[in-house]
């Protein structure tokens, strides 16, 4: 892999979904690779970005405190029954990932119903601390979609966790109220309309195969987003665009540091510096990076 | 605060007392085969927080170092200097009479910044499965 020590120490660094998340979720040798890579850099994250791992993992989290916390199931178990026969997905099958690891340093038993309020207020616990630590280890930049459903605050009081979990789920998933409060479609139709437009060129251009893929989704997303306007913008659709909206909410002074191979056709053709960093699987398995495009 | 309350808190000052001597031999003891007894000791104590004291911001900050040093034994990673640090983070905070929620905050920040990963558990996130040719 090349050596780009020297000119990370010149570059602050705005960090995908993917990289923020792996820093906090990964495995250690993970972890470990991409800290001796960004450790005492200036590192920066958006709202955004925030609002990505709030959806994909802590709620979640939440929901399946509620699972264990339903009269009906009771234990460790019986949730994690429930969870894994209903609910599929990659999102749902990392809960499933988490839970047994979790408990399992609490030497909490899953088929013992008196550990059963042990485990919600456990739970609780880390639900609030991961929320607190994703919202403060790292530098804000300004978050140009406004993103209202990256502002729900999340507040736990732990003697009764309850009435504020319950609120963060309810207005974060008031998609409808969170869109009529954000600008993701004054962002893509007004204030980023030639660097869509650009994306779209640069995709017209590409074959669809397995690196391109991702990206052509993106753009796909796009081009339907152009064609409609502000009525094609709600929640669900920002998802399947969300690695767009943050190359182009990056600010062209820093690097953009990121998992996906989908940036390496986003950030070229708006002149945003990138990076690709290596998956978790290829550093484990010790399989060389190629970051052939990068500024 | 309640009568209630103020029993609770004082437990779960008296048990994050008594986490000090722990964090005290551990300081001197880290990286020996004899640490095991006193990180024994501490999990144990750690533990029995969640049982006996739910809701006290004491317990949130001892939970935090608990996640950081039980998961996958790495208390055995974790340096004479980081026990030592652990130890004067812990001694101040049960020399205040209560404390609140910014304390509990500023004080899992201060463990971070000790080195102690208080969020280490590992998840995966199968991304590619969100590729799929959507045409």
């Amino acid at each position: 892999m090349e050596d780009k020590s020297i000119g990370r120490q010149e570059k602050e660094h705005f960090l995908d979904t993917s990289v923020v998340r792996s820093l906090l979720l990964a495995t250690p040798i993970y972890q470990n690779y991409l800290s001796s890579l960004l450790s005492n850099q200036k590192l920066y994250i958006s709202n955004y970005v925030q609002m990505e791992i709030k959806r994909s993992y802590l709620m979640n989290l939440i929901s399946f405190y509620f699972i264990l916390r339903l009269d009906a199931i009771k234990t460790i178990g019986e949730a994690i029954s429930l969870w894994s026969n209903r609910f599929k997905g990659s999102e749902l099958k990392a809960i499933l990932q988490f839970i047994p690891q979790f408990f399992g340093d609490y030497q909490l038993r899953t088929d013992n119903t008196q550990d059963k309020e042990d485990s919600l207020f456990a739970l609780a616990n880390y639900i609030k601390r991961f929320e607190f630590l994703l919202r403060t280890r790292y530098k804000l930049i300004n978050d140009a979609t406004i993103c209202y459903r990256s502002l729900v605050p999340l507040e736990v009081d732990l003697n009764d966790p309850i009435p504020g979990l319950r609120a963060f789920v309810s207005e974060f998933g008031d998609v409808k109220t969170c869109r009529s409060r954000c600008q993701i479609d004054q962002f893509l139709l007004n204030q980023y309309r030639s660097e869509v437009e650009k994306l779209i060129e640069t995709a017209s251009n590409l074959p669809r195969n397995t690196n391109t893929r991702g990206f052509l989704n993106i753009v796909n997303n796009l081009r339907e987003i152009l064609a409609t306007g502000a009525a094609a913008c709600d929640c669900k659709k920002c998802e399947k665009i969300g690695d767009a909206v943050i190359a182009l909410n990056a600010p062209r002074s820093m690097q953009l540091e990121h998992t996906d191979i989908a940036f390496n056709y986003l950030c070229p053709p708006i002149n945003q510096p990138h990076y690709k960093h290596a998956s978790e699987n290829q550093v484990i398995m010790n399989i060389p990076v190629l970051n052939d495009d990068e500024d | 605060m309640n009568t209630e309350q103020k029993v609770l808190e004082a437990s779960a000052v008296t048990i994050t007392k008594s986490l000090l001597l722990d964090l005290e031999e551990l300081s001197r003891h880290a990286g020996e085969p004899c640490s095991a007894v006193f990180a024994d000791s501490i999990l144990r104590k750690m533990r029995s927080m969640v049982d006996k004291c739910k809701g006290d911001p004491y317990t949130e900050v001892v939970l935090a170092l608990h996640d950081a040093l039980a998961h996958q034994n790495r208390w055995l990673d974790y340096t004479k200097k980081q026990y030592k640090g652990a130890y004067d983070l812990f001694l101040s905070l049960v020399n205040q009479k209560a404390i609140n929620n910014t304390v509990v905050e500023n004080s899992i920040i201060a463990l971070e910044d000790l080195g102690f990963n208080t969020l280490p558990f590992s998840v995966k996130f199968d991304d590619n499965s969100q590729d799929e040719d959507e045409l």
